[in-house]
């Protein structure tokens, strides 16, 4: 059994059946992120694991305990919410020390332990402010500095940078993991970024209405989804039914669909079919994009059959000038980047 | 540009003289011995003096401002207890809350008194009591002001959220509540209190119904002043207003020394 662990759980709200027999482990000191789109049920996972929604069937451990039926306030367990949820009439260290206070504990220990926790933060000159005062990144490291000042078993993060700008999204993400890496706190996060997820976490559990759809660790959920959603979910993978691709590949893959990764078609100007077992097609370049170090090309690949099928390719930069919209080139694939998905 | 920065003060300084006037003159009013034309023909303290030394005055006073802030307490803390039972508990409540705190808008309080007065004044129990009945009738009619200034604060915080948030730091919902929540209602509950206050410490005909000269308020004062002359009245009203004033400033006062000390 894991650190936490959880055993065919299933949630009903009224005749909605939103999490459908859930079982998945999170190792201790683990980062693990919870990723799928909107309503696919993993704050709700989280808020069981939380006690803040009790579970409609199965069991959910922590530490070897079934804490399936426990008061929330006694799982010692953290959490950060999306929206903050910091307390308005209370200052800075008022809010960190709220829970040591209903702790009991004496007040040099409150004041020793809220200095360290805004030291570890970034946030020693904020003691006094209020939460009207402070921006949305200090108020998340605020919340996030409340949560692990009582030293939690597990520390919850439900979306905590969703309503934060781009910038200061990927400084926090960078402090987070900082955090739970330092104070090795097994973490839960929640989250509908691809990107965010890849970047944080140790596993990735990739939801779909309500059940686990991949588990696995970063790069392998990107490398290899294992679903039609898992790769439709992660990246832009380019998905084709695999009688399609063989068709305009001139191939015979044994699949119900073909995923291939935008950034495994390479460019050339002449036909590499069988080079290194190269698949090679010909193709017509629509439109390009430029994304910062990356350029993002629409082709347009005919098979023989006359199927007509629209690729997403990802070259990097350094190609800008090199392939003009309109123009034919050849598009290659190592046949091991051919992912296939039943 | 500059036409349109003296804009807003002018209409401020004509809303504030229109509010204000009323007031002034009655105070003026209070303090001339007589009027000739459009101006006083001079001034006197002795309405004063005379309402001073009336030995019915200080205790109306009182017993006005008392039977003002029972009302107050008991509906705020009823509507707030329920108001934390719909939010956390059952939300759908809280649209029939909102239906029963809003009726005494339409059912005003001078024709809630008799029905209350025909049913419970010959009863034994201590709801025949007219001074109880006049508290409950008060709690009635100023249900809407309370209930609008408590919930309009409670749509500016996410209640929900800030008692979970409260509970994974180990705090129970009711305790959470009254640390967290109570004290970001404040403002409301203060703005409804004082607007509660003014309606039942204006009041002189419900209390004249339920406890007639069994509970003599500073409005039925005044009302039973009527034959008296105009000035005296005025002096009255004067009293009323700077007490209620008074009352109002040390609540305010209260509140930002409370605001100050958690600041620091």
């Amino acid at each position: 059994m894991k650190y936490i662990q959880f055993e065919n759980i299933h949630k009903y709200f009224g005749e909605n059946h939103v999490l459908k027999g859930i079982n998945l482990g999170v190792e201790e000191g683990e980062l693990a992120t919870l990723l799928g789109p909107s309503g696919c049920g993993k704050s709700t996972l989280l808020r069981c694991l939380a006690g803040l929604e009790t579970v409609s069937e199965g069991k959910i451990y922590l530490d070897g305990s079934d804490i399936t039926q426990t008061d929330p306030r006694k799982r010692n367990i953290g959490m950060v919410f999306q929206q903050y949820s910091l307390f308005p009439n209370m200052n800075v260290a008022k809010n960190i020390a709220f829970g040591l206070h209903i702790q009991k504990k004496s007040r040099e220990e409150i004041e020793k332990k809220v200095n360290d926790v805004l030291e570890m933060v970034g946030l020693s000159d904020k003691k006094t402010q209020f939460p009207r005062q402070l921006s949305g990144g200090q108020q998340q490291r605020v919340a996030l500095a409340r949560a692990i000042v009582m030293e939690p078993k597990v520390l919850l993060l439900d979306e905590p940078l969703s309503a934060i700008d781009a910038l200061l999204r990927k400084n926090l993400q960078t402090e987070i993991r900082r955090i739970q890496k330092e104070l090795n706190i097994t973490t839960i996060f929640v989250t509908h970024d691809q990107e965010e997820a890849m970047v944080m976490s140790d596993t990735i559990h990739l939801f779909n209405q309500g059940n686990v759809e991949q588990s696995g660790k970063p790069d392998e959920i990107y490398s290899k989804p294992r679903t039609y959603f898992a790769a439709h979910f992660i990246g832009r993978y380019n998905i084709l039914d695999s009688q399609v691709f063989n068709n305009i590949s001139g191939t015979a893959f044994d699949a119900d669909k073909i995923a291939i990764r935008p950034e495994s078609l390479i460019f050339s100007e002449e036909d590499k079919t069988g080079e290194n077992g190269m698949i090679s097609m010909k193709a017509e370049i629509l439109s390009q994009t430029i994304r910062g170090n990356i350029i993002s090309y629409r082709l347009k690949v005919e098979s023989p059959k006359k199927d007509i099928v629209e690729l997403n390719a990802d070259c990097l930069f350094e190609t800008n000038g090199k392939y003009k919209t309109g123009s034919n080139i050849y598009i290659n694939i190592k046949p091991d980047d051919v992912i296939l998905l039943n | 540009m500059k036409k349109a920065k003296i804009l807003p003060y002018i209409i401020l300084f004509i809303a504030c003289l229109y509010l204000v006037l009323p007031l002034a003159v009655t105070v003026i009013y209070s303090f001339v011995t007589g009027w000739t034309e459009i101006l006083p023909d001079g001034f006197t303290i002795k309405y004063y003096l005379q309402l001073f030394d009336d030995r019915r005055f200080w205790p109306s006073m009182f017993r006005g401002i008392i039977i003002s802030i029972i009302p107050i307490l008991i509906s705020s803390t009823v509507v707030i207890l329920a108001l934390y039972t719909s939010i956390l508990y059952c939300p759908k409540l809280d649209r029939l809350i909102q239906g029963i705190c809003m009726l005494p808008n339409i059912l005003k309080g001078i024709v809630l008194a008799i029905p209350v007065l025909s049913l419970y004044a010959g009863s034994d129990s201590f709801l025949g009591n007219r001074i109880v009945m006049l508290t409950f009738v008060y709690c009635i009619v100023i249900l809407p002001f309370v209930y609008q200034g408590i919930r309009n604060n409670l749509r500016a915080v996410n209640v929900v959220q800030l008692i979970e948030a409260a509970q994974m730091l180990g705090a129970g919902k009711l305790y959470a509540f009254i640390k967290v929540v109570v004290p970001n209602m404040l403002s409301g509950i203060m703005v409804s209190s004082l607007l509660s206050m003014s309606a039942i410490f204006g009041d002189f005909a419900i209390v004249k119904i339920i406890a007639g000269s069994k509970y003599i308020t500073a409005q039925q004062l005044l009302y039973n002043s009527k034959n008296l002359l105009l000035q005296y009245q005025s002096a009255i009203v004067s009293i009323m207003f700077v007490s209620t004033l008074l009352i109002s400033g040390a609540a305010f006062a209260y509140q930002n020394y409370k605001t100050k000390k958690d600041m620091q």
